[in-house]
């Protein structure tokens, strides 16, 4: 069974399926996090480490 | 206490985290000096076995990582992810356990190392009963932590954030999967792992604790702390999330690069290398997104001693992966490996990256902990110096060793002959500079001790005062625009940590898998021989004293490697060793064809010392191996373990091991009796290491 299963990982052909799902995923996320219509958002995110001393009111 | 410690972020458990870190601080960098004494002036081993080089070496990486850099990433956690979830961590009495679980962890550490207890593999020495307690102590770190996430109040999760959740999920990863043993008695273990598998599963694990102990955790800090310290947002925030995938995507796959030009099937190093330089791009993208956080606050660069000790260390960071990539490239790589360019890579990198984000963080905290100002800018800015110099010194100095060694090294006359057959002529010529390291590294350590001076002073003028700081009220959870994807993940801890872990494990798996099925690349045809039973007590010998630190095993598939050392080494030659003994640095000649190069009593004047046999050598003397005794009795449990881990052993080899060990003990005493030596060497330790030292290369496997 776990040689079977072992058996699939030399095959260099999956290990490239494997890498080019990576790829997409990746570029994926690039291209998700770059649209231009969520940049406000994000710069709002980013405030966050900041937002909590305003906050303090001291 | 109270019940209205829920109100207030628990303070505490930073400061004990900090001070932790002034304090194996100075042990690291002070046995990091008296290392750098040892390598230049050999006396400063002092004929003791606990502070021989080969163990004083693992006591130096082991403190530099796991207790400085360790303690500082705590403090940094603790104190950013109680601001940064609006609420205290989750259990005070997890954060208590943590805490001194993994303080006493170091001091098992700290007695167990010089003693010699060692699984002889780099950045994982300690033996089985250390690493059962770093999985439970890290596990207890894992659920207090990620149960504040769970329970946060505040909608977003910062990217900070994200960098500790890797943190953690890929460190447990690792240290479980390459701790994997098979125990021999409550201090001895062997890994199940053996050969070209142990060396793959070392460096997935050896690489990696360098990504994600030593760069994504204080990634996560750089992203807290720069913009406090400097009061604006992260440069780009976009950025900072495509740092953050990529550095998961890319950083797992490259281990390799650590075995290149070796017996390493050639596919796994060429990807290795492929993803190697893949790095460059988002280590860069990170580095140029940390300094513009400062866009329009330059000039505090010139007045805040915490911004100068961030922006440096952020500007080391980019130095060493730029550097990385570029020492994974095959033809770079088979130069500087070996060499002490790569002591100077790491360097850069934990003195620079690691050591100045610690320090920028604790000048930091320090003060607000206390509600005071540090006692004295003058000596910060002092310890500034100090340390940009002693780093300068110290990386300019290993660069100049490598380059010079590695160029010798690879030398051919118009022959094609070795222009420095003579290796210990390569090493003398590089005892100068290691002067000049010591000098960079004292000044590292003068400059920290100073910066312990102006804390305690800064502590002591708070006068005791227990401040604790209020938590926000208000939970902070904006209306959202609903379905955007990426932040509904960001917003679901337990599901965004179960995604990144698949990333990491997919990678692994990709990198790891081709080890365990290595024995399609193990030729049957090649007979090779186990050790015999006092050739196995001699390995144990040198894994104890650590002579891997100092040599190789493993001769590359270069002219200049053959020519000095012999035929390169096969997969075969190690298929039993467990645990691998490849080595990664040469401060001495490899040593996987050195049997029978020389007689038994050449080993034995040059064990006892080096110099008598060969002058200018930097080589420790062994004096203790000529006055213990060999534990023949353990070898019959050694043996037996070995064989369940796959050894071809027989049942009669391992039920007569201690007789036959004996045997072969008295046959090497003969010999040197007969070679003139006058005292009693019956059934010393000194017997074993020579058999061994003459069976290396003697086993077939060619
Ligand atoms: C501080 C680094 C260091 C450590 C630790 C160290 N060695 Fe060495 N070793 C050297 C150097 C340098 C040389 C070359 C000069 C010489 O031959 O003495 C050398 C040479 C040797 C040689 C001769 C190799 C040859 O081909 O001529 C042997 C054998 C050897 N060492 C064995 C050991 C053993 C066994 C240990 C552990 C008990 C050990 N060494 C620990 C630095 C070290």
């Amino acid at each position: 069974m776990k040689q079977e299963a072992l058996k699939y990982f030399t095959n260099i052909n999956l290990i490239a399926f494997a890498f080019f799902l990576f790829l997409i995923t990746f570029i994926g996320i690039v291209f998700w996090t770059l649209r231009r219509s969520a940049k406000s958002q994000y710069e709002e995110l980013g405030r966050a480490p900041l937002r909590e001393e305003a906050n303090r009111g001291k | 206490m109270s019940k209205d410690t829920k109100s207030t972020y628990d303070d505490n458990i930073v400061k004990m985290f900090v001070y932790a870190t002034m304090l194996w601080g100075t042990a690291a960098f002070l046995f990091g000096v008296i290392a750098a004494l040892q390598m230049a002036i050999w006396q400063f081993n002092f004929d003791l076995e606990w502070l021989t080089f080969g163990r004083l070496r693992p006591l130096h990486t082991n403190a530099a990582i796991f207790a400085f850099a360790g303690n500082t990433i705590f403090a940094g956690i603790y104190y950013s992810t109680q601001r940064l979830t609006r609420i205290r961590m989750w259990s005070d009495t997890l954060s208590k356990i943590h805490f001194w679980g993994w303080q006493l962890i170091i001091v098992a550490a700290a007695i167990t190392l010089p003693l010699g207890f060692s699984q002889g593999k780099e950045y994982a020495e300690l033996e089985w009963p250390i690493d059962i307690a770093i999985a439970v102590i890290w596990v207890v770190f894992g659920v207090n932590f990620l149960m504040t996430l769970v329970k946060r109040r505040e909608k977003h999760m910062y990217v900070a954030l994200w960098f500790y959740i890797a943190t953690f999920v890929t460190v447990a990863i690792l240290h479980i999967f390459n701790s994997i043993v098979l125990p021999v008695s409550f201090l001895k273990s062997y890994p199940v792992y053996a050969g070209i598998q142990d060396a793959l599963v070392q460096w997935w694990y050896g690489h990696n604790a360098v990504a994600f102990f030593l760069t994504t955790p204080f990634l996560g800090l750089m992203y807290y702390f720069i913009p406090k310290a400097v009061n604006r947002p992260v440069y780009s925030y976009r950025l900072s999330i495509i740092h953050f995938w990529a550095l998961i995507f890319i950083y797992i796959w490259a281990g390799p690069h650590h075995l290149l030009n070796t017996a390493l099937p050639d596919w796994l190093q060429t990807m290795g290398v492929v993803f190697s330089v893949m790095l460059w791009a988002p280590s860069w993208g990170g580095m140029i997104n940390g300094l513009l956080t400062l866009r329009g606050s330059w000039h505090l660069l010139r007045t805040d001693p915490i911004v100068k000790f961030f922006v440096t260390a952020v500007t080391f960071y980019g130095m060493s992966t730029f550097e990385g990539p570029l020492l994974s490239i095959k033809s770079i790589n088979s130069l500087a490996h070996y060499t002490d360019w790569i002591i100077g890579h790491v360097h850069a990198g934990a003195l620079g990256w690691n050591g100045f984000m610690a320090f920028g963080l604790i000048y930091y905290l320090i003060p607000k902990l206390f509600d005071t100002k540090l006692y004295s800018r003058t000596l910060a800015n002092a310890h500034f110096w100090l340390g940009t110099l002693g780093i300068i010194f110290y990386y300019s100095s290993m660069l100049a060793a490598g380059l010079t060694q590695g160029l010798m090294w690879r030398a051919l006359d118009s022959n094609g002959q070795l222009v420095y057959p003579d290796f210990v002529e390569t090493v003398t010529k590089i005892v100068p500079l290691y002067y000049i390291r010591i000098i960079g590294g004292t000044l590292y350590l003068v400059g920290f001790i100073i910066m312990i001076y102006n804390i305690i002073k800064t502590v002591k003028s708070s006068q005791g005062k227990v401040i604790s700081v209020a938590i926000p009220e208000k939970a902070y959870f904006p209306n959202e625009k609903e379905g955007d994807g990426h932040r509904k993940l960001e917003g679901m801890a337990m599901t965004f940590t179960i995604l990144a872990t698949i990333a990491v494990v997919i990678g692994s798996v990709i990198e790891l898998v081709p080890a365990m099925s290595m024995h399609k690349y193990v030729s049957m045809e090649k007979i090779v021989e186990p050790l015999t039973p006092l050739e196995l007590a001699g390995r144990d010998i040198y894994i104890r004293e650590g002579c891997y630190v100092c040599h190789s095993q493993m001769i590359r598939k270069m002219t200049s490697d053959v020519l000095r050392f012999g035929e390169p080494s096969t997969i075969e030659q190690s298929m039993y060793d467990h645990p691998f003994q490849w080595g990664s640095k040469r401060t001495g000649p490899d040593l996987a064809r050195v049997g029978k190069k020389y007689p038994n009593m050449w080993h034995y004047e040059h064990m006892k010392n080096p110099r008598q046999v060969v002058q200018n050598s930097l080589m420790p003397n062994y004096s203790w191996l000529y006055k213990k005794d060999l534990d023949y009795y353990s070898l019959r449990k050694k043996l037996s373990a070995l064989k369940r881990l796959g050894v071809p052993y027989t049942e009669q080899q391992v039920v007569n091991a201690d007789v036959y060990a004996q045997s072969e003990a008295d046959g090497v005493a003969e010999s040197l009796v007969e070679a003139g030596v006058k005292v009693d060497i019956a059934n010393k330790e000194i017997l074993a290491l020579i058999i061994y030292l003459q069976s290396l290369g003697q086993k077939g496997g060619d």
